[in-house]
Parts: structure tokens; sequence; C-alpha cells
């Protein structure tokens, strides 16, 4: 017996469900108008202002706009501004669109409200490059007074890097003293942090939790990273048409950055405060590939146990599912694993399925990036629509599903699944379903 | 009574331990060193450490890739933490027989706490220098000179100097991965980050996963960061250092802390499981908390309250405390008051025992380490001794082991673990059988 077929869920077992979510991306400074931004098939992805790019192969991003900043840096107290990083800020835009909508005040259940975040803090930057300059001198010419007065290692960029500060800042934010966990699994760190915040509901350790992630990595050191292993869009005719998921030209993703944020509760929680019901959180599942560090499994071993374990979980066959949200991430390999993944799970029924990838219009912001499409799919289910992968202009012949390509799709739809799979082989996969009482 | 009185069937059972630490890689060398109060801290020797305050730190034999079935090529990006965690991880599971046991590998879930990852100064050093970085001369640095950095040059070509995988390296869950690859593990999984703290999350999700039947198996990790110039310069920065160079969790002579290297992966499984297959319960693990927000004597208390609330007993039924004991003076006193708030109605006096003057700081390793240490006590019957009597001031009457150790029938262990961002948590380890 397999992981994926082990597990019945209890029929009286306590059912999650969302209250609120948030974001903030490079296509609006809220769920609204990105959703209605990417409906319209419009791309956020642009030449990068946020460091100089000149020479670098790659020079293109998904940046979030200054100005929808503005009123989060004025809104938090000088401390937290100073501890926290760019994506910190991303997230507080994000938590406070959540919790706004799921009409949560900081008296509502403190002890049992938990922060679950998928966040890797910030990147190491040019000042640390300098700090090992600093060194290089030879050894024993350490001279670190003399370092610290000249602003050569500023250590509150400690904090701003340290992974947990994120969720402890956004706890302390909102007042949440219950469970608080700080996940960093690459690209699946949201995704699981949904995953977990929901574990932790449905086993009643917590009645609340606020989930999601953020990413920040449109700088020097973070974007050189991946540019130095080739994972991103070398080429491309315009920003708006390199991320192309599925495409036959596609080669490699858009980085990007955002943040997304939903409230989770345990639906008697939700009932008793009398607030709207925006969705529900049927299941998840998650898996290691324990293959190659640098290269997924060829045959999605890893995806294909995530999607299982997550239908598993929530109770229902394949038969069932109405859209996979794709990781989709525009590079060679994602794209054709993660298609024959969804084959190996759905059979002849994946061609039946509509699966569309938001990265192709938002770019992949990494560690946000579950969050962000988890709450895609939840308004899409809300409103009946299925949002598009754009830039699909030449069919692959190994990719060859149901892409919805480059128009929204029209259609009532009641479950999807959501897929987020890890640099280093971390899967995740979220099951998400429309709220019919 | 004890957790065991009761059904057994939610019951999980710590089954294999596996562990490395300045003290050692074996559960013996460890326990012999504890108990006969030696410590692992000394020199610094892996880099110059003489213009610090402390250049003292308890520093691990680095295992070799090569003996542990690591490919060369991804030798290049498996530092020590992800090396930490496959060593231990391949010695609890060999421990805990689970080779001949033969569980799929899906049904194996595999959780741990990782530190943070500083950039290793010989990975980058031909970048920075052929991008022509200058830093003024410290005669010229008032105030706040800007360094600055060619980067022309740098994005130019300087930058394809680094090693194309060296940015796997910096992934905190990279070497996670690594590990779970070697281990073949397929189940679920999740990496917390960064502090010790982040050990009791991975602790509680993996019983929480055995408990929900989503895994027959689940490993726990802990391995803490590798000693690097900038690890020291944060902890000078953040005055955490002892300038002594010695660390006295507790003590009223506490001056700071000492770093540390080493990790440990404990199996976990539920009890009824372990007895089928004959394997022995080493310890049985039946509470835990945790507590956020800005104070952290409040978070301390939080987590110690719903640690025993879950395990259904009183200050009266903890046998040892294991505080996190990082010998700072303001963590101590922290923690201490936070202690003396709990267990201000005890009658008896308190056991007592912290590793961190043996084994120094492991951060991300410390709570699971001190999670296979609670293990080996109560398994041994013994107390280790503490190198310094602890403080009394805060009104708890303790209980402390000389050279040699004490004889110890406790049953309960309590253990504490904070992270510097002010998160906090606590565990309850009961004897296994």
């Amino acid at each position: 017996m397999n992981a994926a077929s082990k597990n019945p869920p209890h029929p009286d077992r306590i059912r999650v469900v969302v209250t609120g979510y948030g974001m903030i991306t490079p296509l609006g400074p809220n769920a609204e108008e990105t959703f209605q931004r990417a409906a319209r098939g419009e791309s956020g992805i642009d030449y990068l202002t946020s460091f100089e790019t000149e020479n670098l192969p790659t020079r293109i991003g998904g940046q979030v706009q200054e100005p929808w900043l503005e009123g989060i840096k004025q809104s938090v107290n000088p401390l937290f501004g100073r501890l926290a990083s760019r994506g910190m800020l991303l997230l507080v835009s994000a938590i406070q669109e959540a919790i706004n909508q799921a009409h949560l005040t900081r008296e509502d259940q403190r002890r049992e409200m938990g922060v679950i975040l998928g966040s890797h803090g910030e990147n190491p930057d040019t000042q640390d490059i300098l700090f090992y300059q600093r060194l290089a001198k030879g050894p024993g010419k350490w001279d670190l007074k003399q370092l610290c007065q000249a602003g050569g290692y500023d250590f509150l960029q400690f904090y701003r890097r340290k992974p947990d500060v994120g969720a402890a800042l956004a706890a302390s934010y909102l007042g949440a003293e219950g469970p608080n966990l700080s996940i960093v699994s690459a690209c699946a760190a949201s995704s699981q942090a949904i995953g977990e915040a929901y574990r932790l509901i449905r086993e009643g350790r917590c009645r609340l939790a606020l989930a999601g992630g953020c990413e920040a990595s449109l700088r020097f050191s973070g974007f050189l990273g991946f540019s130095l292993i080739k994972a991103m869009a070398e080429k491309y005719n315009t920003p708006q048409t390199a991320s192309r998921p599925f495409d036959r030209k596609r080669n490699g993703f858009v980085m990007s950055e955002g943040a997304g944020a939903l409230i989770l509760e345990d639906l008697a929680h939700a009932q008793s405060r009398g607030v709207p019901i925006l969705g529900e959180i049927l299941g998840y599942g998650d898996s290691a590939d324990a293959y190659r560090i640098t290269d997924t499994h060829p045959q999605g071993e890893g995806a294909i146990l995530a999607m299982r374990m997550a239908l598993n979980d929530s109770g229902i066959s394949p038969d069932q599912v109405d859209y996979i949200n794709a990781h989709g991430t525009s590079t060679t390999l994602n794209d054709i694993t993660e298609t024959k993944a969804v084959k190996a799970v759905f059979g002849e029924r994946a061609r039946d399925i509509p699966m569309s990838s938001n990265k192709s219009m938002l770019g992949h912001t990494i560690g946000a990036a579950g969050a962000i499409e988890s709450i895609l799919s939840l308004m899409g289910i809300q409103q009946g629509l299925i949002l598009p992968t754009i830039n699909y202009q030449f069919p692959d012949s190994k990719c060859d599903l149901d892409y919805v390509p480059n128009e929204a799709r029209k259609q009532p739809h009641r479950i999807a699944i959501s897929n987020s799979f890890g640099f280093g082989g971390q899967n995740s996969c979220v099951c998400l379903g429309r709220y019919d009482g | 009574m004890s957790a065991l009185d009761g059904t057994t069937a939610e019951i999980v059972a710590i089954t294999g331990l596996g562990v490395l630490t300045a003290l050692g890689e074996s559960l013996s060398s460890l326990w012999d060193a504890l108990i006969a109060g030696r410590s692992g801290i000394g020199p610094i020797s892996s880099f110059n450490a003489a213009d610090f305050i402390c250049n003292q730190a308890a520093l691990v034999v680095e295992p070799s890739p090569d003996n542990l079935g690591v490919s060369p090529r991804e030798s290049r990006v498996m530092t020590l933490p992800p090396l930490i965690l496959l060593q231990t991880g391949q010695t609890a599971c060999l421990h805990s027989c689970l080779k001949e046991t033969g569980f799929p590998s899906d049904r194996i879930a595999f959780f741990a706490a990782m530190g943070m990852i500083d950039p290793h100064y010989n990975d980058l050093k031909s970048a920075i220098f052929k991008s022509g970085v200058s830093f003024p001369p410290s005669e010229t640095t008032t105030p706040k000179p800007s360094p600055t950095v060619d980067y022309q040059r740098f994005l130019g070509g300087a930058y394809q100097e680094i090693y194309p995988l060296w940015p796997l390296a910096m992934l905190n869950n990279v070497g996670f991965c690594l590990a779970a690859n070697q281990l073949g593990i397929t189940g679920e999984n999740a990496v917390f980050s960064a502090d010790a703290d982040a050990g009791v999350m991975a602790l509680a999700e993996a019983v929480e996963s055995l408990r929900f039947q989503r895994a027959d198996i689940a490993l726990v990790g802990g391995a803490g960061e590798k000693l690097l110039p900038m690890h020291l310069a944060r902890m000078q920065l953040l005055y955490e250092l002892s300038p002594l160079g010695t660390c006295h969790p507790f003590a009223l002579s506490r001056t700071g802390t000492v770093p540390g290297e080493g990790g440990a992966v404990l199996v976990l499984e539920p009890i009824r499981q372990a007895q089928a297959r004959g394997v022995k319960p080493l310890a049985i693990i039946t509470g835990w908390g945790f507590g956020g927000g800005l104070d952290r004597i409040d978070a301390q208390e939080q987590a110690m309250r719903t640690a025993m609330e879950r395990a259904g007993c009183s200050t009266e039924d903890i046998s040892l405390l294991m505080p996190h004991g990082d010998g700072t003076p303001h963590g101590d006193e922290d923690e201490l008051t936070a202690v003396a708030r709990v267990f201000k109605s005890r009658q008896a006096p308190l056991p007592i025992y912290a590793t961190k003057a043996s084994i120094g700081h492991l951060r991300a390793g410390a709570a699971i380490v001190d999670a296979l240490v609670a293990t080996l006590i109560l398994q041994q019957r013994t107390l280790p001794p503490m190198t310094e009597p602890p403080d009394n001031t805060k009104g708890v009457v303790w209980k402390t082991a000389e050279a040699g150790g004490l004889p110890f029938e406790g049953l309960r262990v309590l253990i504490n673990a904070q992270g510097r961002a002010g998160s906090c948590a606590s565990f309850i380890l009961e004897r296994g059988g």
C-alpha cells in the first residue's frame, strides 16, 4: 500500500475554509486587480529597474510597482520597517488585504491563530560580498570594529536574511500566538505553508491561520544565482513574451516578486464569526523526488505522488477535478515532466481537464507562487473563469494537454488542484473547492 | 501515570538515533563525554578568529562525502549541514533497523530544521577580485563611506567565475533535498528554519504525520550552521559570544554563548508498529507547545504550559528540565524568569541539565540533539553533570549532578528551544520502555 492510497478522509473531520485572501504581484496591488488583468491575458513582465542588469544574459523580470508599496511603508511602525525585508513589506500588503476581507480583528482568537509562511529571507547582497572582500587582506587581518563603524555589515540585514523573521513579524503584526512555522522549500514554500496550515486546523492544533509566502529576489545576488544555473529565459522578443509555459519555444522561467496570503479557518469557527466563506481547502499532498538535486524526476514521480496524495486526502477521485493550476514554469524540463505526471494521475481524462499556468503572465514568484496561484485558482472557481496560459503560440508535441491557450475561458467549475514543485525536489499539491455549505 | 498506561493508538516513539557533535559521531562517545563533564569546545582552527572576542567553538570533524556515497558533482554543493543530516540519518536508520523492515520510500516522511547558509569566501573570491571591489581604507571611514563594486566588470564576466551550482548551496532546502535523495525518502517533507525552535516544529510535524497515518516512519532532523567568519561576526554583533570562550547555561557566572557545529536525526514511528517489528521504543513524544510575540518570557512560558497541557502532566510530573540555556546573560535571564513562573508552585527540587556547555550552541540542530540527549538520559537512567551550579535567584530550587552523573529514575523531560526572532518552543519526552 502506498502513501497515496492509505489514508481515506474521515467523514466527520474538521473542514478547512478560506475566509480571506490577498496578494501583491507584478500585475496588481491586490487580488482583484491581479485576477482581472490576468483574465485579460496581460503580462506583468518588463525590463528590470531594481538593479543594473547590463551584460547579464537575462534582463527582465516581474517587479511590483513602487507606488503600490508606499502606503505599506508608511503604515508599519519604525522598528518593523527597519527589520522588514522588501519581501516582508510585500507580505504585509497581502496580509492586510486578507485580514480585511476576513473581517479579522486583532482580538479574534489570538491564542488559536497560527502563522505559517513560506519565506526565504532576503538574499545576501553586495554588503555581504564586500564583507568578504574585507577578509581578503589575508589571514589574521580582521578589523571587525572598523568594519562595523564603516557600515560594512549591517546586522539588521541579518534579520532581513533570516527565514523565520517573516513569520515572527507577521505573528507580532497580527497578535497571533498560535503555531508559528517558517517553511523553506524554494518554489513549493508557500504551497507547503498552505498545506501545513490546513493540517494544523484539520487536526485541531489551531482554529485559524495565516498561510502564505513572499519573495523579493529581484536584486543582484538573488537574480545572479538563477542566471548562473541557466534556469531563466534568455531568448525572447519582448519581455512580455518571455514566459511561455508549455510552448515549444520556451527556454526558461522569468523571475518575479510578490506575496500571497490566505486566512484559513475551521468551518465552525468561520460560521461562528458570520463571515463569508470564499472556498475550501479539500486536501493536500507533498512528496520528495529523491532523484537529483539539479533535475526533476524525468517521469515526474514526485509530482505524481503529491497529486495523488492530495486527491486521496480530499477524498475525491481524479474524475472530479475540473481544473489544474499548473506549476508551469516555462522551463523545458518542468513543463514536460508536469505534463507526464498529470497524464499518469488522470489517465485519458488528462486531455479533457483545462490546465493553465499563471506564470505565463506573472512570471515565477518562487516562494510566493504557491499562495498566489492557489488564490487565483479559488477566484477562478468563484467567478467561473479559468485563467489562460499566454504566449502559447507553438505547440510542443511533448506537451499536448489543454493549456487554455492565450484567452481566459468562461467555465463554471468546482474543484481545482494547484501544483508547486520546489527546486531540489520538494513537491506540493493543494486541492481547492467551491464552498457549497 | 505514564502515557504508556493508556491507549497506545496514537503514541509516537523514538526508535533510532544518529548524532554528530564536537564530542564525536557515536552515541557512546557523546554519552561518555557528557557523563564525565567533558566539553568539545576548543580553539577555532578552521579560520583565523584571533580578532573576535571569542575564538572558541565546538567544531565537528566534517563527514566525508565519499564515505556517505555522495557523487563528486553533488558534493560541491553539499555543505556541512546536509552532510550532517545525511550521516546522522544513515546512522539513525541503521539503529532503528529500517532496512530490515523495508518500508516503501513514499511511506517515510522527513522533516528537518536547517540553519542559515552563509556564502563561503573562497566560493566568491575570484569573482570579487575580478570585479575590482574597492573598500575605503579604515583611516578614511568617517562617517560610513560607501564601498564600491564595479558592476560593469562583475556583470561583464567576473560573475562567471562563480561555480554555476554555487547558488544551489545557498538555498536552505537544497541541502535537505540532497540528504533526502541519498536516503531515498519520497514521503511528505518540510524544512523549517532557522533556529533552535525550528527543530521542535519539525518534531511536531513528524509526530502528527504518524498520528494521522500519512507516513509509517518519520525522520526528524536538525543541523546547525557551519562555523564561518560571518557566522561568528554575526554572533559578536548581536552580543551573544562569551568573551571567556566558555558557555555556562543558567549559571550566575554566565557570560555568553559559544558556537557549535552538529546535529542529529531521530527515527519516529507509532509505538505499536515498533513493538510489532521488535524494535525498542527508546522514548515517546507526549507533548509540545509554541509561543510567539515580541516578549520572549511570555512566549517561553506559553510554550511550556502548552506542552504540559498536551502531555497531560503538571509541573510536579516533570522529572528533568533541559533549558534552551544558551549561556547569554539576557537570554538565560528571560528563560529563567519563564521557568520560575511556570514552576513556582512545584514542591520538589527541579533536576536540570543543559547541553550547550559541552557541545556549544547548535542553532537549528539544538532541539533535536537535546531530544537525543534526553533519550539517552532516560535510557541510561543517569543525569549528566552541569559545569556550573545554576542560578537560584529566581526562587527555583535546582537539583544537579556532579561529574560521573547522578542516578535518575525520572520519567519525563521537558526541553526548551528558542529562536532569535522571539519564537519559543517546548516539548516533552517520556521514557519509552
